[in-house]
């Protein structure tokens, strides 16, 4: 598999330039040292120069630290999301799939319903009537995150589990539990595998989209889609730094765990292949 | 910077069954009768008042003698975003209430008995206003009114009785008047009557402060036509007009609420504005001649007005937008040199408008594309709010020494340089000292609290608190005594607050932030909340201890209160106890009483009476005092007579071109 990853000249790009953006967020810190909490009113909207090579925004806030520090949520955000909406969305999907009948139809008919409801407006009313955190809209995203990967799992459950190994399986006594994670879910990797990175780019473009209607978390805490809300006021004024770094960071980021989901689908998929 | 008004009447207007308002206003009319030794008839201007009489040649902004006026020409005036104007009748109620509809937009055609704002300076302006000095006689019991000559555009004369119309509508539909406060007007009118053809005369409940009664109760009369005084719209012709009916339904609060809610419902159907007879009778400088599905108003002048600042333009139009780019782009785009002579049907272009305040740093752009740039800072102050009834945050705030060492973290000076684009003015007292103005004492202008953080910290840590910041600053010493933390404050209890603020606003948001800021190198941790506008004004109001409703700890409205239409800077509207503006419910008796001198004070102690509670306010800090936001407003460099009105009153009656 890792040979044929590596034959995607696209996914390894993308590779690439993710773990560029996660050095750059995690790393970056170390290397160069700003405060993100302290305003400075007498460092406001700086343009570029040695101090500050990205200038300053509105609040005296380092630009370039600033992004490294809205980088940090944001994959962070981006990785608990997929992390917790894939397992939620497959240990649902397998249920159904393997069970079958009436609680197959009842649960596909919640996740129909789920999505029917546009995400974002839930998402929007929510922030309207609590104050946003990392953690919640850690929980919040992933709650509406899950149905696509409950979906995928499902029919590859339905397909599993005429198999032999599966059949086999539960007449030698497995439970269902032992069967969706012993057997199932195993089998489905491929598949939770590129649907949890296309989960964790859709998190980061949701972040970033909550931040920019400024409904992100409060301040001082730093995301991408927060600068961009608060840049394009400035943009007019010619402050572009304060636009178009964070731009190009949620662009590069969410392209870039695009081409690796794509690469690992192809990867993946032999039928495709 | 746009400048958000949050007026009176916008806080009143949906609680007027709010009990504690009317104890607000029972403590001026269940006060004791002032002794007074001689009955005097007393006139504002006798009594020192802020009368500014001026004629049309004095005014600042009437066209002068030598000016080169461009005739038949057309101005182009920018609405706020997506807040076109939906309501003509001037009886507005709280659901309609808005700077857009009332001082953009109706008062245009309908003019209020007096006139505020002379220009730029605050006070009334008698020249501009349909009635003379008022007179108080009988220990201020009596107010005698004087109408000048006027007349409605359908001939009729602006009579005491159109006076009486109003008082009688308002009577008895006062729930349906965004400004109404029981136990204020008509409330403490025992009896009002015509007493001539153009002279009407109430009679109070009490002596009140002439000023006051003038600038704040009579400021709420707008004279209506008898031909308005009518239950339907029978003998009204597009042709004819509407005459005067026979039989005058208004003198019975009956026949009163049923006119009230024909023409409630006549105002409610805005594609008949233009076209219905009713209100083509006007007794302003302007008619309105189209009003667009979109929002966008064509007035024309007023060919019968008789007042003193007659229109110059042929055409004056309010264009509507749906965002502030949209009209920045528009203003972008320059205007056409002279104004436009093509009238409505010409290419978009603005006359007058305002400059975003994120786009405050394009000053010099416009200006090279033609426009004259000028600030205008309505007459008003902004804060921001303690919530005295919270239960955690409460007896925190209720301690003076905490007020004062929050205050002296507010950078008002940096706030405005940094975040304000230089476009505010510090505020540091309930009666401002900027914009200039004939209320406000040498007090005003100084700052009892300037920003110090090692100030803040000082005061905490006098006061019981142990201040070792980034850690959260915590009471040590619980206690009632004066180096104690104070009363309802436990051992361990930290400063750490909520700040709800609303979103969509660059100079609020980063206000905000720097407080935050500012505030952790003191030890005090805020949590800063951003809401939607309308979340704001319905979380961050008065509530009652224990109440789920007293949740919030410090609420920023993101609007400053502008003295209008109650004019006179006293404060029972928003620092008395149990007032509906109160909303963090502070409460001294000290400022009550002094509050209530304000009102109630003959005029000439008035003054003195103003400075006392205003100094009070002052040092004891109710709220917490912010910088005033101001307008950068641009006009074609070549429209003159554009100076503001103090109130934010629209006069394009006083705009004209030069060659």
């Amino acid at each position: 598999m890792s040979r044929a990853f590596t034959r995607s000249r696209t996914g390894v790009t993308g590779l690439a330039a993710i773990t560029l953006i996660a050095g750059f967020c995690f790393l970056g810190p170390l290397l160069h040292h700003t405060d993100q909490t302290q305003a400075n009113i007498a460092l406001t909207n700086l343009a570029p120069s040695a101090a500050h090579p990205l200038g300053t925004d509105a609040n005296g806030y380092d630009v370039l630290g600033r992004l490294m520090a809205g980088g940090q949520i944001s994959l962070e955000v981006g990785l608990a999301v997929g992390v917790l909406a894939t397992g939620l969305g497959a240990a649902w999907g397998a249920l159904a799939g393997l069970t079958g009948g009436a609680l197959d139809a009842l649960m596909m008919r919640v996740v129909d319903t789920l999505l029917a409801l546009p995400a974002i407006f839930v998402l929007i009313y929510l922030a309207t009537v609590v104050q946003p955190t990392v953690p919640l809209l850690v929980a919040v995203i992933s709650l509406l995150s899950w149905l696509a990967p409950a979906r995928l799992v499902r029919s590859q459950t339905l397909t599993l589990r005429t198999r032999e190994f599966v059949t086999a399986a539960r007449a030698a006594g497995a439970g269902q539990p032992r069967t969706i994670t012993r057997h199932i879910l195993p089998n489905a990797a491929g598949t939770l595998i590129v649907a949890a990175t296309f989960q964790v780019a859709d998190a980061i473009l949701i972040l970033a989209t909550l931040s920019f209607l400024g409904f992100g978390p409060a301040p001082p805490t730093a995301t991408w889609g927060g600068m961009l809300y608060q840049g394009t006021s400035y943009l007019l004024d010619g402050y572009w730094w304060e636009v178009y770094p964070a731009g190009v960071m949620i662009v590069v980021a969410v392209l870039a765990l695009n081409l690796v989901g794509d690469a690992l689908r192809d990867t993946l998929d032999v039928q495709a292949r | 910077m746009t400048v958000r008004m949050r007026r009176l009447t916008a806080v009143v207007a949906c609680a007027t069954l709010v009990a504690g308002c009317g104890a607000a206003r029972g403590a001026h009319t269940g006060g004791a009768t002032q002794a007074r030794t001689a009955t005097r008839a007393r006139t504002a201007t006798q009594a020192g008042t802020a009368t500014q009489a001026r004629t049309a040649t004095q005014a600042g902004s009437a066209a002068r003698a030598g000016d080169n006026l461009t005739a038949g020409a057309s101005a182009y005036w920018a609405e706020q975003p997506l807040q076109p104007p939906n309501y003509i009748f001037p009886l507005i109620s709280g659901a309609y209430y808005s700077n857009e509809n009332v001082y953009d937009f109706q008062t245009l055609m309908y003019r209020p008995l007096y006139w505020f704002g002379s220009n730029d300076q605050p006070g009334v302006d008698y020249a501009l206003s349909l009635g003379n000095q008022p007179v108080y006689s009988d220990h201020d019991r009596v107010v005698t009114i004087t109408l000048k000559r006027a007349r409605w555009s359908n001939g009729t004369r602006v009579s005491a009785r159109d006076v009486i119309f109003w008082i009688n509508l308002l009577k008895a539909n006062r729930a349906d008047w965004a400004s109404y406060v029981p136990g204020g007007f008509p409330d403490n009118v025992i009896s009002y009557r015509a007493t001539g053809r153009r002279t009407v005369q109430l009679r109070l409940n009490r002596s009140y402060n002439p000023i006051w009664f003038t600038d704040n109760e009579l400021s709420q009369i707008t004279p209506l036509p008898l031909a308005w005084d009518r239950t339907s719209a029978g003998g009204c012709t597009e042709a004819h007009g509407c005459p005067t009916p026979t039989a005058l339904p208004d003198a019975k609060p009956a026949g009163a609420r049923a006119v009230y809610s024909f023409l409630n419902a006549q105002a409610k159907d805005l594609s008949t504005y233009a076209t219905n007879p009713l209100w083509r009778i006007v007794d302003g400088p302007w008619k309105l001649a189209q009003l667009t599905a979109a929002g966008r108003a064509t007035f024309v002048p007023n060919q019968r007005y008789d007042g003193p600042d007659r229109p110059h333009l042929a055409r004056f139009v309010e264009l509507p937008f749906t965002s502030e780019t949209a009209e920045l782009t528009l203003l972008d785009a320059g205007p056409t040199r002279g104004g436009s002579a093509g009238g409505g049907g010409s290419a978009p272009q603005i006359s007058a408008g305002y400059v975003p305040d994120t786009a405050v740093p394009q000053a010099p752009v416009l200006r090279a594309r033609g426009y004259r740039l000028a600030a205008f800072y309505p007459y008003g102050f902004d804060y921001f709010e303690p919530n005295f009834n919270n239960p955690t945050a409460g007896p925190i705030f209720r301690q003076l020494y905490f007020r004062q060492a929050f205050q002296h973290l507010v950078d008002q000076p940096g706030w405005i340089h940094a975040y304000y684009q230089g476009l505010g003015l510090p505020t540091y007292s309930p009666v401002p000292a900027q914009p200039a103005n004939p209320y406000a004492d040498a007090q005003a202008g100084t700052n009892p609290y300037p920003f110090s953080v090692a100030a803040a910290r000082r005061i905490l840590r006098a006061h019981g608190w142990r201040v070792n910041p980034p850690a959260v600053t915590t009471c040590i010493h619980p206690g009632h005594a004066l180096t104690d933390c104070g009363p309802g404050i436990r051992r361990g209890q930290q400063l750490r607050f909520t700040l709800m603020y609303p979103d969509g606003m660059s100079y609020t948001d980063n206000a905000m932030v720097d407080l935050q800021s500012v505030a952790r190198e003191a030890g005090i941790a805020l949590t800063l909340e951003q809401r939607t506008t309308a979340t704001i004004d319905a979380e961050i109001e008065p509530c009652k201890p224990g109440t789920a409703a007293c949740s919030w700890q410090l609420g920023q409205y993101g609007a400053a209160w502008v003295f209008a239409p109650d004019h006179y800077p006293s404060g029972e509207e928003i620092f008395q106890t149990g007032a509906l503006g109160n909303v963090g419910s502070y409460s001294s008796r000290r400022i009550d009483r002094l509050i209530e001198a304000t009102t109630t004070a003959p005029a000439n102690d008035a003054q003195r009476a103003l400075n006392a509670y205003a100094n009070a306010v002052r040092t004891q800090l109710p709220d917490f005092w912010q910088p005033s936001p101001g307008t950068l407003e641009s006009f074609q460099s070549n429209l003159r007579g554009t100076t503001p009105n103090a109130y934010g009153y629209l006069t394009p009656e006083d705009w004209y071109f030069t060659r």
